[in-house]
């Protein structure tokens, strides 16, 4: 082959394979278009308390994230070490990181002893604090280093106060990042799903549950997706009016000691406190209680098959991506691109052909990365790739074709970051039951028998088993934080 | 003569170390090396932006060391300016005077303006000031609230060649005006002939 069609065949594979990655995500919406023959237009009675609860539930959460975000950003300031600050940021981020799951169970094991549980839209705002607010002081941190650093050391030196520089400097220096960031929080509010579904109790809080419930227990299909139809239009004109990234990378550490909160800096662990006591001390009522009252060796394995499936699928999708980039229009689509609801993705996947347990395990893993994938290049691999993008250019400046720029400039400088972000699809997929609830079948994995038992009000048996399931998602993000390592070195 | 003690700071595998160290008090005093010599770090812990339990900087009878960063009383002027970019020039210098609660700023200000020939880009955002502009606010902003010590980063690193001399003119100028102890930090040869009048050089950490 010439030189000029082999760079024609690696333009048209590009293409390709952007079309194809295109037309994969979407396919669910377009699963449901074929599939559903009638359309009956939902009144506007049925949705519109619905959203007006979402919209509040999720306005609250983002409010309180936010406020209680900036408090323990300024607590953190408070660590000195760079062993302590990156321990408090591990604790800040430990809500996000577990699996929704352990995040209700571990609220569960701290009320019920005390009272009966107030499910509904308290719980529900009480738990996306806990787990968001976290998120927001790291991501504050972030944000502060690298556009605030320089310029809040020379205000601390001039002897300004706190609250002069956040007013006159800090606050319309960053209003479009602070309005970007709370409106991310209030995106993961809007759509969460497994929360409101255990926590929501009878009410509903989301657009999520209520199109969950659409099918479940009206076979609504129709007016599923249109109330999906609508939460998308919603979240895409979030996406829309705030394009940029609102993660900044890591900077060159300037001091914001300014900021810190002296004395209050144990703050910062609350969150990691209020899980891990939590686990711990059901975990022990049940263990001297009853023991493993269930069998979970099978579903724990088939927890970890999970896992490793979901985290191969997104690392091959990312590895994709980081193949046809960069292209503005792809770019522009997968930042500004959210997943699904997760019960149009599930009942999706029901919808297409094959049953048994291969072709039910096969959709799941489909399932959990369609919703997963968006989220994290989104969170970590956008700013990695796009970092690269005039290193690209200099390479194809110097006639270097695809497949080299991939393995020779991308690939050492990403992989790494690939496979954590997958590391953490593999965690997150190992402690889902709320898709897997609607795909799984007769496949048990930990979660669904930890939902079943939940559902039973049998939380201390539950949460005994999240220890092994702990342990498996471990075991799953270190086998790929290890690869990370491996090709890093 | 300000001394300083104990100036430690150990990090990456690099140790700056002061033992001692008498800064003149009138003046400006460059501290000149190589870049990874640990100027920037020295500079950074005088003014507190970074721990040394071990310092002592005794400035006319008073340890400042001990004292908060805003109470030290310091100007500034980072290399890379650090402006607001969303005020204009004049309200970049009048934050300082708000910051120390400045009492009637307007002369100081009327004054830095003629001194530093600022009044053409005064209402400009500091977003779209030239690099020479920019930095002439930078200092205005650094000395309209008289600190007690001024420390200047590689100010005129950012400049071209033709603004470098006159920047430096206009910098001793308005220094020896105000009589502000100045520390210049620089790795520039032709800053220290322009502008310095006591040269300290560091090399690995240490003063030689």
């Amino acid at each position: 082959m010439t030189g000029k069609k082999f760079l024609n065949a690696e333009v048209a594979t590009r293409a390709s394979l952007r079309i194809f990655l295109g037309i994969f995500l979407l396919a669910p919406y377009l699963v449901w278009l074929m599939w559903i023959s009638s359309w009956n237009w939902p009144s506007v009675q049925e949705w519109w308390g619905t959203l007006e609860t979402a919209f509040i539930q999720a306005g609250l959460s983002a409010v309180c994230c936010m406020l209680i975000g900036f408090l323990f950003f300024m607590a953190a300031q408070g660590w000195k070490s760079a062993r302590m600050q990156r321990a408090s940021e591990i604790a800040l981020l430990l809500p996000n990181v577990v699996p929704p799951l352990f995040l209700i169970l571990a609220i569960l094991s701290w009320v019920t002893p005390w009272m009966a549980f107030p499910y509904g839209f308290t719980a529900v705002v009480f738990a996306h604090v806990l787990l968001n607010s976290g998120l927001v002081a790291v991501s504050l941190n972030r944000l502060f280093h690298a556009k605030l650093g320089g310029m809040a050391e020379t205000a601390w030196v001039f002897g300004a106060s706190r609250t002069l520089f956040l007013r006159k400097v800090a606050l319309p220096f960053l209003k479009t990042d602070l309005a970007c960031m709370f409106l991310f929080v209030f995106s993961l509010s809007f759509t969460s799903f497994s929360i409101p579904l255990v926590l929501g109790g009878e009410k509903l809080v989301t657009l999520e549950v209520a199109i969950f419930d659409s099918i479940r227990m009206e076979g609504r299909w129709d007016k599923a997706v249109i109330l999906a139809a609508i939460q998308s239009l919603i979240l895409f004109l979030l996406a829309w009016s705030l394009p940029h990234n609102f993660w900044p990378k890591r900077q060159a550490q300037s001091s914001l000691d300014y900021f810190a909160l002296k004395g209050f800096r144990l703050l910062v662990f609350i969150p990691a406190f209020l899980l891990v006591v939590g686990w711990i001390s059901g975990a022990l009522l049940a263990f001297r209680s009853n023991g493993f009252e269930v069998p979970w060796v099978e579903p724990l394995l088939n927890s970890l098959a999970l896992g490793v499936s979901v985290g191969i699928l997104n690392f091959i999708l990312f590895l994709l991506t980081a193949y046809v980039s960069p292209h503005p229009g792809l770019s522009r689509f997968l930042s500004g691109y959210l997943a699904p609801s997760p019960a149009i993705v599930g009942f999706a996947m029901l919808l297409l052909p094959g049953e048994g347990e291969i072709f039910n395990f096969v959709k799941l893993s489909v399932a959990l990365t369609l919703i997963l994938f968006p989220l994290l290049y989104r969170w970590t691999v956008h700013s990695a790739l796009s970092s690269l993008r005039d290193q690209i250019l200099t390479a194809r400046t110097l006639g270097a074709d695809w497949s080299l720029i991939l393995f020779d400039v991308v690939w050492p400088q990403v992989a790494p970051q690939l496979l954590r972000a997958s590391g953490l699809a593999a965690l997150w997929a190992s402690g889902d039951f709320a898709i897997s609830g609607i795909v799984a079948g007769e496949m048990h994995t930990v979660p669904l028998v930890m939902e079943n038992l939940l559902s039973n009000y049998r939380i201390e048996s539950a949460q005994l088993l999240m220890f092994p399931l702990a342990l498996a998602g471990l075991a799953l993000y270190g086998l790929f934080t290890g690869a990370a390592r491996y090709v890093s070195r | 003569m300000s001394v300083v003690k104990g100036l430690v700071r150990r990090f990456d595998g690099f140790t700056l170390n002061i033992p001692n160290w008498e800064i003149s008090d009138q003046g400006i005093t460059a501290l000149w090396g190589p870049s990874g010599s640990g100027k920037t770090t020295a500079f950074r812990v005088l003014m507190g932006l970074e721990p040394c339990p071990t310092l002592e900087w005794t400035f006319q009878g008073e340890n400042l060391a001990k004292l908060p960063v805003p109470e030290r009383k310091l100007g500034v002027v980072f290399q890379t300016l650090e402006l607001f970019p969303h005020m204009t020039a004049a309200e970049n210098i009048l934050f300082a005077a708000k910051a120390r609660h400045m009492k009637d700023p307007e002369s100081q200000l009327n004054s830095l303006v003629e001194d530093l020939r600022l009044k053409e880009c005064l209402n400009r955002p500091a977003s779209v000031l030239s690099g020479g502009e920019a930095q002439r606010v930078a200092l205005a902003r650094a000395v309209i609230t008289n600190p007690r010590f001024l420390f200047l980063d590689e100010p005129f690193s950012s400049l071209d060649q033709d603004l470098k001399s006159e920047a430096r003119a206009l910098v001793k100028r308005v220094i020896e005006k105000l009589k502000i102890p100045t520390l210049l930090i620089t790795h520039d040869e032709a800053d220290l002939a322009a502008l310095a009048h006591n040269v300290v050089k560091i090399e690995n950490g240490k003063l030689v």
